[in-house]
Order: structure tokens, then sequence, then C-alpha cells
């Protein structure tokens, strides 16, 4: 087991807004500067959303080229690595969830791996024809495809287009717990989740997240099972029962003491790079 | 992509209290139950109906 454990930093996601927490980066600006304090307070890798200016979710290819570019022109020293979101927008084409990686070849990038219900009133569709397509681009692009499985079966999913060649090994899968419609957060679950996987796509490497009230339980499991983590204000807006988070370097800072306090270390970029085989 | 607790919000029928509970918690004993006196709530909506206005004044009902 390596001693190192990455930090992802989910900053913004698609859904909170100002109303939900003041403090969630909205803009390019605040987006790129929230970046770049995660990475002084230990982030390893950028999990970026993109919102439109009215705070909704986007896949704007403009959107998040600028915020790569103010990350690059206001901080070169910054070497986190990059992970855009190919699900920003419940109403993107398959075109557009994938074009900005086609253009600015971010070095990771989510692969949902499965469709589902989405909050007991839609649907999040990652049909297998773009499944198909978003697996085969991201090879060609060099796009290390972060393989977020909401339940178990997508973990099969993924095992399915392994075999297909649509995805190659090894796999960096990210376990997201806890949300409506998903594989509940607890121990049980994601001892179950890391099983599965270990057992269907073996030499893979993994993260894992809870929503909400499994925050912290998910976090420390994941400490303890060598597993990879990720923070912030996508996955959640409260730091703790009562308490809006006042920043996603509060999040950062805490996983980094939880992480240096079980004995790990934190990862940097080129650590992180090593685990997941990322090229520089 | 994530989308946050899905709250269930709710009135207690006997003091009127207002409470929330998380669909991630809903095995938990307290699930949906008046924090303060333990009747069951009235469910007077929820995240896919958008929250209620007054969604700040909603005690989550989950101990962690
Ligand atoms: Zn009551």
């Amino acid at each position: 087991m390596s001693k190192k454990t990455i930090i992802t930093v989910a900053t913004t996601g698609a859904w909170p807004k100002k109303e939900n927490n003041p403090n969630v980066p909205m803009t390019p600006a605040e987006i790129s500067e929230d970046v770049y304090a995660c990475w002084k307070a230990g982030a390893a890798v950028a999990h970026l959303h993109m919102r439109d200016d009215n705070g909704n979710g986007t896949m704007s290819a403009d959107k998040f080229r600028e915020t790569v570019e103010l990350l690059r022109k206001n901080h070169p020293e910054c070497d986190i690595i990059l992970n855009l979101t190919t699900s920003g927008d419940l109403n993107a084409t398959d075109e557009t969830r994938q074009m900005h990686l086609k253009e600015l070849r971010p070095e990771m990038g989510s692969y949902d791996c499965g469709s589902m219900n989405w909050l007991h009133s839609g649907l999040f569709i990652n049909h297998p024809k773009f499944l198909e397509e978003l697996g085969k681009n991201m090879q060609e692009w060099g796009v290390k495809p972060e393989i977020e499985a909401f339940d178990p079966g997508m973990i099969a999913n993924a095992a399915y287009y392994l075999k297909k060649g649509v995805l190659k090994a090894p796999l960096h899968f990210q376990f997201c717990m806890g949300c409506a419609n998903g594989i509940p957060g607890s121990m049980k679950n994601l001892v179950f989740m890391k099983e599965t996987m270990d057992q269907l796509c073996p030499g893979s490497t993994w993260s894992t997240f809870g929503v909400g009230h499994s925050a912290m339980e998910i976090m420390y499991g994941a400490i303890a099972m060598g597993g990879h983590i990720r923070v912030g204000m996508e996955d959640n807006v409260m730091y703790a029962k009562g308490q809006l988070a006042e920043s996603n370097v509060q999040f950062v800072e805490r996983a980094a003491r939880a992480i240096r306090e079980f004995g790990r270390e934190v990862a940097t970029p080129d650590e992180a790079r090593e685990i997941l085989g990322l090229k520089k | 992509m994530t989308w946050g607790i899905y709250w269930m919000f709710y009135h207690c029928p006997d003091c009127g209290k207002k409470f929330k509970s998380g669909a991630d918690m809903i095995t938990e004993p307290t699930f949906g139950r008046c924090p303060v006196c333990n009747a069951e709530g009235v469910l007077i909506g929820e995240s896919k109906e958008g929250y209620p206005a007054d969604a700040e004044d909603y005690e989550d009902t989950a101990e962690y």
C-alpha cells in the first residue's frame, strides 16, 4: 500500500449556489483562485465544474478555457492535476460534454459509468453509445478517465468497457457515495465497493467521498483502507452539523490533517501522477 | 457530478417545530420524527420541489 494519499478537491459541482453556501466559487476567476489556494493546502487534483452567468451548471468550453487560462496565467507554479467534469449539465449534448476535453487536454476527466435517476425527479443519462465514444476519445486525447461509480453496477460496467477496449487499465475509480438513488455512504458499503472493484478490475486505484452525513465516515474509512479522498463543496456545503463551510481550503486542510495524523502522507501532484500513471 | 443531500422537510403536528431529514439517513430511527417531541412529522416538501422559502429554519434530525 502506498504511503501517499491523494486529495482531490471538487470545488463547485453543478448544484450548490450562493444561497446554499455563499463561499462556493462560481466564476472562472473565483474557481481558479480557489484551485490555487487548495493546491497550496495539499490538494493534488482539482475536479472542476463550470457555471453559467445565472449560476447554473454548464458545459461551456469557454468557461473551462477561461478558468484554466486564469490559473496558468496567475499561478504558473501551480502544478495541480486538472480533472474536468463531463457531467456538468443534465441537458448538455454528447458533443458539449466532451469538446472541452478535446480542446484543453486536461490530464483527467470524469467518466460516469452508467445512468441513474436524479433527485427522484429526473434522469442522469450516460448512454452506452456516449460512454463508448467518450472512452475511446479520452484514450486518443490522453485524458485519463476517473470512473465515477455511484453503485457497484457501475464498477461492473467499467469491467465490461475494459474488456471491450473502451477503457484501458489501470483504471482509477471515484466511489460517489450517499447521493440520492446511489449507494448509501457507510463503511460496510465502502468495503463492498472496494472488494467489487478488486474482483472485477484488479489493479485499479480508487478514491471516494460521502455526500452529506457520511462525509467523515467515508473520508476516515478511505484513509484507513489505503484509498484516496475527495473533499469540497460539490459534495458538502456543511463543514460540520450546523456549520457552513468557510471555504474549500477548510476541507482540504482537514483532510491533510487526518492523513498525517493517521501516519500517511499527503501526495503532491507529481506523486499523484506516479500513482495514477499519468505522464507529465 | 453530485447533487447534495436529498432533503425531506417536515412540520411537527404536535409542537409545530420545523425539521428536515436527509434521505441518506432514511434507516435512522430519527428520520422524519420531531427532534423535540418525537412525533411523526407531516411532510411539507422535498428537494425535487426546491427548498421552502424558510429552509434555514429547519433543524436536521440526523445525529452525527
Ligand atoms: Zn414536536
